[in-house]
């Protein structure tokens, strides 16, 4: 149930609430055309063509990778060539999947794949299953409900009060993978959330740490089912499929209830955020609607928006993109650029410390200050050890940025460098406020660049 | 006062800026930074947000543990021994500034430890000039010959002292003063007058056949050097340095547990030879050396068994050294001794862990 390093993070200021909420739907919608694999998708609507939400708009039927793209919103058609532009009426109305059964587990295996398919659901799995033999090799699946990131400490709403969409959608999960067993990640604290017979009829639930980053999937195949998911060369175990509780909630939603998939399931939250919490955004909303609906204004600010958490996700340079069904959550952090006087000799009764140093370690109640400050200045290592106490693979960071810096990269290899699950720790924690990561990640490129050429020799 | 701060911060910044591209700008930026925070954001690509802690705070917190036992060196030796830290600090910051613009590169925090420690393990009586010339030598051959902090393999306060020990033998190891006593005991003094000298520290007293009481070494009123004597303040504050996780806790555990196990053994062997544990615990530099020279992360091995290793070797020589040497210290070789041990103890510790491999 434990595993060795990791970190608690505690309450931090604009943490998310457990409530879902809906946002307005946006006035337009950017849906760009390419699936996420190099594929492009084939536009079946016209310019000005009035349009319903969940009409197919765009489809592919190449081989390994057909799906379709329902649209998110009712509205015009402005633009349709790389990406499809929708002018929304503002109505939230939407067309049911078509054809669909309230029990699709009845179905045969491969018309479950079909209906996946042209719901666009198949995104919500691995992409690459393609055909109902693909489903079979799945062995393990392990529904992701654990949080542990700073801005999530809460739980998703969806695991509240009813359970029969979660269970109906175990169900077709069940009938789409028949050789799997099925098993959710829990935290100790959610475990009494889940643990009703509508859901331990179909799946076992599994206590896991509340440590960060428990849930990685790396860590939660390793910490479950006891196999890696990524092997030190790269590669993903088909055998293995790790889902997040939202997708799988969306998933039952689409396949069950007939509702297309024309949303996204996001936490937006961070101290940028007014209202932060779980909400529910239409596909192809751009970052600028939310700035506008969510943020805080920017004189409060200036603010930083990240894809993902702040752990693991990427800063946004500007607003033109738009949701897509690969966020799963969005955070704003203050940008902090003002010095101030005498930094290090403050109490710090809202710092989030790694050694207890700060008041904040003795009275845990005020929520922690959450910004993109190095709060400090870059600085020899002195091997206070702190990143390879919270690695939670075992590695000694410092000693693999070392060799980097040295220019030993080739010779990093027998520190594993490829376990690296780039959660971000030893960045967090380092006093000397070394970027660790990136030399890990450099290393671990380097070994994986040089066993690809070690591969195409033989 | 908000005024106040932004007036001073646009100061600073100008300065800042007119130094950007003169060769003074790392000494320069060593004195902003200690003003003010650093500027600098994390990078897009994440993670977003860092712990509170910097290198400078980390530091400020073994200042502060060190700290009481200052306060104890002047109440038992007068104010003198302050003048002393004084002294060493300015020192210090001459030169690690000299070497910031030599090298280009900003000063280290670790610094204001080593000036600190320093002289807490000198004699009281040590002459200014001396301990001045102790120092310079720990920083220029413990430190930067090295390529300056984290790349040092010796304890730069250690590497001082033991240059003076072996240069400066009589005033290192016999002029020893009797400590003040009541209140307001060496607050109200600068130092003992020079008749005073002559007596002999706990554990030379104990080779002499006349052992010190167990309670005076624990309060701290004995001879010895600067910093060492008061054995409860050590240990208390010790113990607070370990629990904010800046000091190692496997290093003054294993250390002090190896020699105690040690100096049992040999207590029960032939008690009159050799003391007993509790009389090598209180005595001497054990309980300095354990909590604030064994726990130098950058002298000490990284790896946790390295660790054990090399505070259970440093345990255990030291007393070796007390009981069976003619010195009546130990500390100071078993640390020095087991620094160069420590990338080597690290070596092994990989090669277990990860394989001798590519």
């Amino acid at each position: 149930m434990g595993f060795r390093g990791g970190y608690r993070f505690k309450k931090f200021e604009g943490s998310g609430k457990p409530v879902l909420r809906d946002l307005p739907v946006p006035e337009l919608v950017f849906i760009p055309l390419e699936d996420g694999y190099g594929n492009f998708l084939q536009v079946s609507v016209n310019v000005n063509s009035r349009i319903r939400a969940g009409e197919l708009i765009a489809e592919s039927s190449e081989g390994t990778h057909g799906h379709c793209i329902p649209s998110p919103v009712n509205g015009t058609v402005i633009q349709a060539d790389n990406v499809i532009v929708i002018k929304s009426d503002g109505s939230d109305s939407f067309e049911p999947v078509p054809g669909h059964i309230r029990e699709p587990w009845r179905l045969d295996k491969t018309e479950i794949l079909d209906l996946c398919r042209t719901t666009g659901c198949i995104f919500l799995l691995p992409g690459r299953l393609a055909s109902p033999t693909d489903t079979d090799s799945v062995k393990d699946i392990i529904i992701n409900a654990v949080f542990n990131s700073p801005l999530n400490q809460s739980w998703t709403p969806l695991m509240f009060g009813d359970h029969t969409l979660l269970s109906d959608g175990l169900r077709t999960l069940r009938a789409l993978f028949p050789a799997a067993k099925i098993l959710i990640a829990v935290n100790r604290r959610n475990r009494k959330h889940l643990d009703s017979p509508d859901i331990t009829g179909h799946a076992a639930l599994r206590v896991v740490s509340d440590r960060y980053p428990q849930e990685h999937q790396e860590l939660l195949a390793r910490d479950t089912v006891g196999r890696r998911l990524v092997s030190p060369e790269g590669e993903i175990d088909g055998s293995i499929l790790v889902m997040p509780v939202t997708d799988l909630f969306q998933f039952a939603e689409v396949m069950t209830r007939g509702r297309p998939l024309i949303d996204r399931i996001l936490l937006i939250a961070g101290p940028g955020v007014s209202n932060p919490g779980w909400y529910r955004v239409r596909l192809g909303t751009p970052f600028e609607d939310l700035r506008l609906r969510l943020f805080k204004g920017d004189y409060q600010g200036p603010w930083r928006v990240i894809r993902g958490d702040v752990m693991t996700g990427r800063g946004i340079e500007s607003f033109d993109s738009s949701v897509s069904l690969s966020d799963s959550s969005i955070s704003v952090i203050g940008e902090k650029t003002t010095r101030e006087l005498f930094y290090f000799l403050r109490p710090g009764f809202a710092a989030d410390s790694y050694p207890k140093v700060t008041v904040a370690n003795v009275v845990t109640l005020i929520p922690k200050k959450l910004n993109s400050s190095m709060q400090g200045g870059v600085r020899p290592c002195v091997q206070c050890n702190y990143c390879d106490e919270v690695c939670p693979v075992a590695l000694y960071p410092f000693l693999i940025w070392k060799m980097v810096e040295a220019s030993e990269v080739a010779d990093t290899g027998r520190l594993r460098p490829y376990d690296c699950i780039e959660c971000g720790l030893c960045d967090y924690v380092c006093p000397s406020k070394i970027s660790l990561l990136q030399g890990v990640r450099k290393a671990r490129e380097e070994y994986r660049r040089r066993w690809r050429g070690d591969e195409s020799t033989h | 006062m908000k005024a106040l701060i932004d007036r001073f911060r646009n100061i600073v910044e100008y300065f800042d800026r007119k130094f950007e591209h003169s060769k003074y700008r790392p000494a320069w930026d060593t004195i902003s930074g200690f003003f003010f925070s650093a500027r600098a954001v994390t990078p897009l690509s994440g993670p977003h947000i860092r712990n509170y802690t910097d290198l400078k705070r980390y530091m400020s917190v073994v200042m502060a543990a060190v700290s009481p036992t200052v306060l104890a060196s002047i109440y038992f030796f007068g104010w003198r021994c302050l003048a002393i830290v004084i002294m060493s600090y300015v020192l210090g910051i001459i030169i690690e500034l000299g070497f910031a613009i030599h090298n280009n590169e900003e000063v280290t925090e670790g610094m204001f430890v080593t000036c600190i420690l320093y002289p807490m393990i000198l004699p009281p009586t040590i002459p200014f000039w001396m301990a001045a010339f102790g120092l310079a030598v720990g920083i220029i051959l413990g430190k930067e010959v090295f390529g300056g902090t984290g790349k040092n393999i010796f304890n730069p306060a250690i590497v001082g002292r033991t240059f003076l020990a072996v240069t400066f033998p009589v005033e290192m190891a016999s002029r020893w003063v009797p400590p003040f006593a009541g209140w307001p005991g060496g607050f109200a003094q600068w130092s003992h007058t020079a008749d005073a000298v002559t007596a002999a520290t706990p554990l030379s007293s104990f080779k002499n056949g006349a052992p010190e009481q167990l309670l005076k070494m624990l309060w701290g009123s004995t001879s010895g050097s600067m910093g060492e004597t008061s054995a409860i303040i050590i240990i208390v504050f010790g113990i607070l340095l370990v629990m904010t996780r800046v000091a190692n806790w496997r290093l003054p555990l294993s250390s002090i547990g190896a020699a105690m196990v040690l100096a049992t053994v040999m207590n029960l062997i032939d008690p009159v030879r050799f003391a007993s544990p509790l009389y090598h615990l209180l005595g001497g530099g054990l309980l300095f050396g354990a909590f604030y020279m064994v726990t130098d992360p950058v002298s000490a091995p990284f790896s946790s068994q390295g660790k054990w290793i090399y505070g259970i070797m440093i345990g255990v020589i030291t007393i070796a050294i007390r009981n069976l040497s003619g010195f009546p210290e130990g500390m100071m070789f078993a640390i020095l001794f087991m620094n160069m041990f420590a990338p080597v103890i690290d070596d092994a510790v990989l090669a277990i862990r990860f394989g001798r491999g590519k």
